[in-house]
């Protein structure tokens, strides 16, 4: 007899995230070498289910992106965004593993965390199983994916899982509980214990990480549910700058004075407006809005961030905090991690401000479509855009 | 045991943030262990499609005699294409076109099916069985020594493939595939790989992604030129090739 089809629920726990505020939806979080969603799909195929249904109200097409990255599932897996009955379909919630039996449902922000780190002790645990893997096990309970390099004096206390191709320095202690993202760099002497760390991130000498989670250079306390934004990157941060390129930079170092002279001059006395606003997370800025001239002179002021490698030439608008208020929660979280820009593509529909109704669709297109379609028409625009005298 | 710092090094190694000049230093140190180790991962994949483009190249022009005087045979034996064009599974599942020299039937596809019961690869999904009606003489030859893989050298040149790596599978036995079968194809396929020097078709589907997924870890340049030494003298005897 043909075992029942899965209907799986990927539970809609965006109003949890308030803590790391992550752009994937549950599912796709990162469960040592995989997203949890994977471990489900892997179990499909091992039990031979015939197809499989996947209920997802929280960003479905996320779940589709990464779906379609991968051919060849022999099994059919469809995405639903609303809930459907009969069929004879089993029914699942997608808050654990496969191996895991009887685990409480997820009521809090710090409950998320902690079945985020549990999520990572329980993939390690359930491995023991003889089963086959890429990772190699070097020490009991101690995985490392291939490409890693471990220096000397290294020590590990199990369960520890690196990722492919990270770099850990000597003398750091892993363990127990140390889960490493792939391509993320610990430099020498670094402690993680019961602790995530993100794909490609870098941690500085002499860190220690105990019940945290680190993502590029903001830090999770997965015990306490706070979350911090380090500035500085030599103690911990992201292994690959976000930021604008050396070219641009240097662009901006000269043109910035330059326009900003202008500006002045085109501004005939009046004086510039000050307005702060909020870049990423936590990170405040206060930009200087000259009153008269195209876009060029009036955003003459901002150049100065591109120069400090803040902003780019061409990314979303910056918001202040009211607007940030403003947006639904998913449309946040997924503009908060797109790079902020002097120009943006709204910029050439006639939206200057992202107090302007229609500003955030365009914002939403240019940090999510595919490829950089929507930052690439904004610049092939952007003599257009910088010229452009908007009608206030 | 870890032998734990002195105190005073660390604190030492702090007070040096404290200062516009030491942060600087401090972040300076720190982009060049990220630059050196990220060229290090550069070059790792860097050199691997360096030497399949060297290899393939070079392998295209040296055999160009043995593709004229294959493909006069091929279309003298039975006027049929020279090539056979089949779609492989590449690197994360992806499709490509892999060419062969012709070495079976033209409707062998057809006559596959009523010998599917014959199949001598158990306790897998590939199909293979020896004295297989539906290779053709030239074929036969061309199979022994392995003749009918090297147009492949062009899906290397293109970067469809590697010279070394797991073998393509067919997108039919794919779907037969185990969660642990599937992890064979995190690697580009390759001409050759372990399992083919070390016995090639008479090791078993397990030991084949056993041995596949010890080539993936240990990946290097190195490994792949030691590989490909290994498949000069297994192809030229012929060895579990049918």
């Amino acid at each position: 007899m043909n075992p029942a089809p899965w209907n799986l629920i990927a539970p809609d726990l965006a109003s949890l995230d308030t803590i790391w505020r992550s752009p994937l939806p549950f599912v796709l979080w990162p469960v040592c070498e995989k997203p949890l969603l994977a471990y489900w799909l892997d179990e499909a195929v091992r039990r031979g289910i015939p197809s499989v249904r996947i209920e997802a109200v929280d960003r479905p097409h996320l779940l589709r992106g990464w779906l379609d990255q991968r051919d060849l599932w022999s099994r059919t897996v469809e995405i639903k965004t609303t809930p459907e009955t009969g069929g004879g379909y089993e029914s699942i919630t997608i808050d654990h593993l496969p191996s895991q039996a009887g685990v409480a449902k997820i009521e809090s922000p710090l409950a998320l965390l902690g079945r985020w780190l549990e999520l990572q002790h329980e993939a390690i645990r359930c491995r023991k199983t003889g089963m086959v893997h890429l990772d190699q096990e070097i020490e009991p309970g101690v995985w490392v994916a291939p490409g890693v390099r471990i220096a000397e004096k290294v020590t590990f206390s199990a369960p520890c899982w690196i990722g492919s191709y990270a770099r850990i320095g000597s003398n750091c202690h892993l363990g127990p509980g140390a889960f490493v993202g792939d391509g993320s760099f610990l430099d020498e002497d670094v402690e993680v214990e019961d602790s995530i760390v993100c794909a490609d991130t870098y941690m500085g000498s002499h860190t220690s990480l105990k019940n945290m989670a680190a993502q590029g250079g903001l830090l999770l306390d997965l015990k306490k549910g706070v979350a911090v934004e380090v500035a500085d990157s030599f103690v911990i941060g992201a292994t690959s700058s976000a930021g604008p390129s050396l070219v641009s930079r240097a662009v901006a170092y000269v043109l910035g004075p330059i326009l900003c002279a202008l500006a002045g001059i085109a501004a005939r006395g009046r004086p510039a407006e000050e307005l702060p606003v909020r870049i990423g997370r936590d990170r405040g800025i206060v930009l200087r809005n000259y009153p008269g001239g195209p876009l060029c002179l009036r955003r003459a002021g901002w150049i100065r961030y591109v120069a400090d490698g803040t902003m780019r030439w061409v990314g979303i608008l910056p918001r202040t905090s009211a607007d940030w208020d403003a947006l639904p929660p998913d449309v946040r979280s997924a503009l908060e991690r797109a790079p902020v820009g002097v120009f943006a593509l709204s910029d050439l529909y006639q939206c200057h401000s992202p107090s302007e109704a229609d500003e955030w669709t365009h914002a939403l297109f240019q940090a999510g479509a595919a490829n950089g379609a929507g930052n690439k028409l904004a610049r092939n625009a952007l003599l257009k855009i910088a010229l452009t005298k908007p009608t206030l | 045991m870890r032998k734990q710092p002195p105190p005073d090094f660390t604190i030492d190694y702090w007070i040096r943030s404290s200062t516009v000049g030491g942060r600087l230093r401090l972040r300076l140190r720190m982009f060049l262990k990220l630059w050196v180790w990220k060229t290090v991962i550069f070059l790792a994949h860097g050199l691997k499609r360096l030497l399949d483009l060297i290899g393939s190249g070079a392998a295209l022009i040296f055999a160009s005699p043995i593709f004229a005087i294959t493909a006069i045979l091929i279309k003298r034996e039975d006027g049929g294409p020279i090539f056979f064009k089949q779609m492989r599974v590449g690197n994360h599942g992806k499709l490509f076109p892999m060419w062969k020299f012709r070495s079976m039937v033209t409707n062998a596809e057809e006559v596959k099916a009523k010998l599917a019961a014959q199949n001598e690869m158990q306790g897998g999904v590939i199909f293979k069985m020896k004295d297989d009606p539906r290779v053709t003489r030239v074929g036969r030859f061309i199979r022994k020594y392995s003749i009918d893989e090297l147009p492949q050298f062009w899906n290397v040149f293109v970067g469809e493939m590697s010279l070394v790596g797991p073998r393509p599978p067919v997108p039919k036995e794919v779907a037969e595939y185990s969660a642990e079968d599937r992890q064979r194809l995190l690697a580009k396929p390759g001409i050759t790989c372990l399992w083919q020097v070390s016995g090639r078709s008479e090791i078993d589907f397990a030991g084949q992604v056993q041995l596949d997924l010890a080539y993936i870890r240990s990946s290097s340049v190195w490994t792949d030129l030691k590989l490909l030494f290994l498949t000069i003298p297994a192809v030229l005897l012929g060895k579990g090739a049918y």
